[in-house]
């Protein structure tokens, strides 16, 4: 699909909004300059395409959280004309969305241009050179995260992930990294998919897990021959595979959108 | 896990030169990595041994190509005795011809036969003779089946664009109204409508045609003059000596082969009615090693022996018994076991779950036992399976589903 064109577009906006700009939740969790940046504010900001999609977020108390907003909160409204503005925003380009506040509040603008700066420095793949453990662990967590929200999306909105998905069966997949504390989850069920962090209630149905978080890094960036992995035993897969194929082939696809 | 130490060197190594370090179907990724070998050294009759040494009694046979039995005899000496006058020369040699008379005195519909190396070779080509034929562009085929690694048809996703696939249609296995909707929609643009016997898919219970489905499929297409494409390459001349489609009463306009027909010599055909002949002859069909003799002098023994020794009978008791002799094995350890598919290719699975984690369990203990069963694939016997193999296969069924039943 052409970068220009304006079905790339739109996939491409509802992927910032609804799995990069959620992955400030995982920043404020676990990177203390994150939490140190928001300090004690406490504030919303709702975010909207003209023509096109919509989203709240709730930021304090050391949490980003999607779609929910405190009643009789105050808060700043970025409107953007097309899915392109929203885009270059998010890309680091010099641009301003429009701006309303429902109530003066500058201060929580700056915050939160600043923590999505540091998103994007933990998101910069050449950050990696550094042999800072602790970067790249926070590295993998924000990708997992982006992987598993950004499948929605495209299996939402992308005709070549819908019909990959026609052939897919139902189930509930868990990735995991050895060793490490993350996981992430996704439910197909045949029409829909939904998606989390953290480990499920129930049983799942294929688990695939990552020997470390570099081999998880590196598949996720599609850096990595991933059946000579398997072969390897670098990445493990049990249960029912074609599931995790499905959706591997949908995560696999979120790079021809976002360079991270 | 088993120690597998020279299959995991040699795939380290394969994988610095090999993009998969194995690809397709012998991935380890589409088995089970570190509990199944990875590289076979040598066989012979339904055994193999991997490159540690380690021995099993084959249930999958070379992915159904071992008809009769690794290094089978009769096969041999005729592979041998042509390899002797030479295998691939500038043209073809006179054992090209004398196959193909065989193969339309089997195959009672066929009156003409081609030749390839591979299953994918014949199923594509075959779907462009239909659409020489017709004239028509569209592809009729059932979900989930697997009819080779073509654009058109590949079960994989890298490289395919929308043009590959826009004149591809599936309708459900056994679903006559799917196929009339599709046919209504598309009136006039059908070319051909291809399909296995029976539906064999991975990760799935294999599913027999309900009574009438496959006639009834023959007569839509006779009738809306769609080309009626048999994939036989799965279970031909496992299930009858004169192909599948004579045991669900039908008739195909064109059949393909492959797997069973060499006994491990690599061979493909296609087999078709009179009035195709012309069409087949104007679809460019050849490749640098299709004329091989050796393979040809293979195949024409492993259908002489096929028909001799009623492969089909042989395969349908030994598969019996072996599905009867694991469901009691499993029984006597509180384990329900579903069986699918003809009882020489069965697929197996546990009944309470869909997910196939006790499964990929039961087979990896298995293959510990020395007994080399697929968790995601139907199996296969040949005729080198005898009762003593079946005996020892379901005594190491037994111990595995032991050894499941104390780890649950």
């Amino acid at each position: 699909m052409s970068q220009q064109s304006s079905e790339y577009s739109e996939i491409l906006c509802h992927l910032h909004l609804f799995a990069v700009l959620p992955a400030l939740d995982d920043l404020l969790k676990n990177v203390p300059e994150a939490r140190r940046i928001l300090g004690n504010r406490n504030f919303t900001i709702s975010i909207s395409v003209k023509n096109g999609p919509k989203a709240i977020f709730s930021i304090g108390e050391g949490r980003c959280l999607l779609n929910e907003s405190r009643p009789h909160e105050a808060g700043i409204h970025f409107f953007f004309q097309s899915s392109n503005h929203l885009n270059r925003l998010l890309q680091g380009r010099p641009v301003l969305p429009g701006i309303e506040f429902k109530t003066w509040s500058p201060d929580s603008l700056i915050t939160f241009l600043r923590l999505l700066n540091l998103l994007r420095k933990y998101l910069r793949p050449r950050e990696l050179l550094s042999n800072d453990a602790n970067f790249r662990d926070n590295h993998v967590r924000l990708l997992l995260g982006i992987a598993f929200f950004g499948l929605r999306q495209l299996a939402e909105l992308e005709e070549v992930s819908q019909r990959r998905m026609l052939e897919v069966p139902s189930g509930l997949a868990l990735f995991t990294i050895d060793g490490g504390d993350l996981a992430a989850w996704a439910q197909w069920n045949g029409h829909h998919i939904t998606a989390g962090k953290g480990i499920p209630d129930t049983q799942p149905d294929v688990k695939i897990s990552f020997k470390n978080a570099e081999v998880a890094y590196l598949a996720l960036s599609e850096r990595l021959d991933p059946m000579a992995s398997v072969g390897l035993q670098q990445i493990k897969a049990e249960g029912l595979l074609p599931l995790a194929d499905g959706l591997s082939f949908i995560i696999e696809r979120i790079p021809r959108y976002l360079t991270v | 896990m088993p120690n597998l130490p020279e299959s995991m060197e040699l795939f380290r190594r394969a994988s610095r030169v090999i993009p998969g370090g194995i690809y397709g179907h012998a991935s380890p990724a589409a088995g089970l990595p570190g509990a199944f070998p990875y590289y076979a050294e040598k066989a012979h009759g339904c055994r193999y041994w991997d490159v540690d040494g380690r021995e099993y009694l084959d249930f999958m046979c070379g992915y159904g190509t071992i008809s009769l039995g690794y290094g089978n005899s009769i096969v041999e000496e005729a592979a041998s005795r042509q390899r002797e006058k030479g295998s691939v020369f500038n043209h073809p040699s006179a054992v090209m011809p004398e196959l193909a008379e065989k193969l339309t005195e089997l195959v009672d519909f066929a009156d003409w036969a081609v030749f390839g190396k591979n299953g994918s070779d014949m199923t594509s080509w075959a779907i462009q003779v239909a659409r020489e034929f017709t004239g028509r562009k569209k592809i009729l085929k059932v979900q989930g089946a697997y009819h080779g690694v073509d654009p058109w048809c590949t079960p994989g996703s890298g490289g395919i664009i929308e043009e590959d696939v826009i004149h591809i249609h599936s309708f459900p296995w056994n679903d006559l109204d799917a196929i009339q909707t599709l046919i209504a929609r598309h009136r006039g643009e059908i070319a051909g409508l291809i399909l296995t016997p029976f539906h064999h898919p991975a990760f799935g219970d294999s599913q027999m045609p309900e009574i009438g489905f496959l006639p009834k499929v023959q007569k839509i297409c006779n009738k809306e003059e769609i080309l009626l494409i048999l994939d036989d390459i799965r279970a031909g001349f496992r299930l009858s000596v004169g192909g599948s489609h004579t045991v669900f009463d039908f008739e195909p306009d064109l059949a393909c082969y492959c797997k069973a027909l060499g006994n491990g010599y690599n061979i493909s055909a296609t087999l078709g009615r009179e009035h195709l002949r012309i069409a087949a002859t104007k679809v460019f069909l050849t490749g640098s090693y299709w004329n091989d003799a050796v393979s040809m002098a293979a195949s024409l023994a492993c259908l002489g022996e096929i028909q001799a020794s009623n492969l089909p009978a042989h395969l349908e008791k030994l598969g019996g018994l072996l599905i009867n002799g694991l469901r009691k094995a499993a029984s006597e350890y509180g384990f329900k076991m579903v069986f699918s598919g003809p009882p020489a290719m069965p697929f197996m699975r546990f009944q309470d779950e869909t997910n196939f984690f006790k499964l990929q369990r039961f087979c990896a203990l298995a293959a510990d036992e020395g007994v080399f069963l697929h968790p995601h694939h139907n199996w296969f016997l040949s005729a080198a399976h005898d009762e003593l193999a079946i005996t020892q296969a379901i005594e190491a069924g037994r111990r595995a589903f032991a050894k499941l039943s104390e780890e649950l």
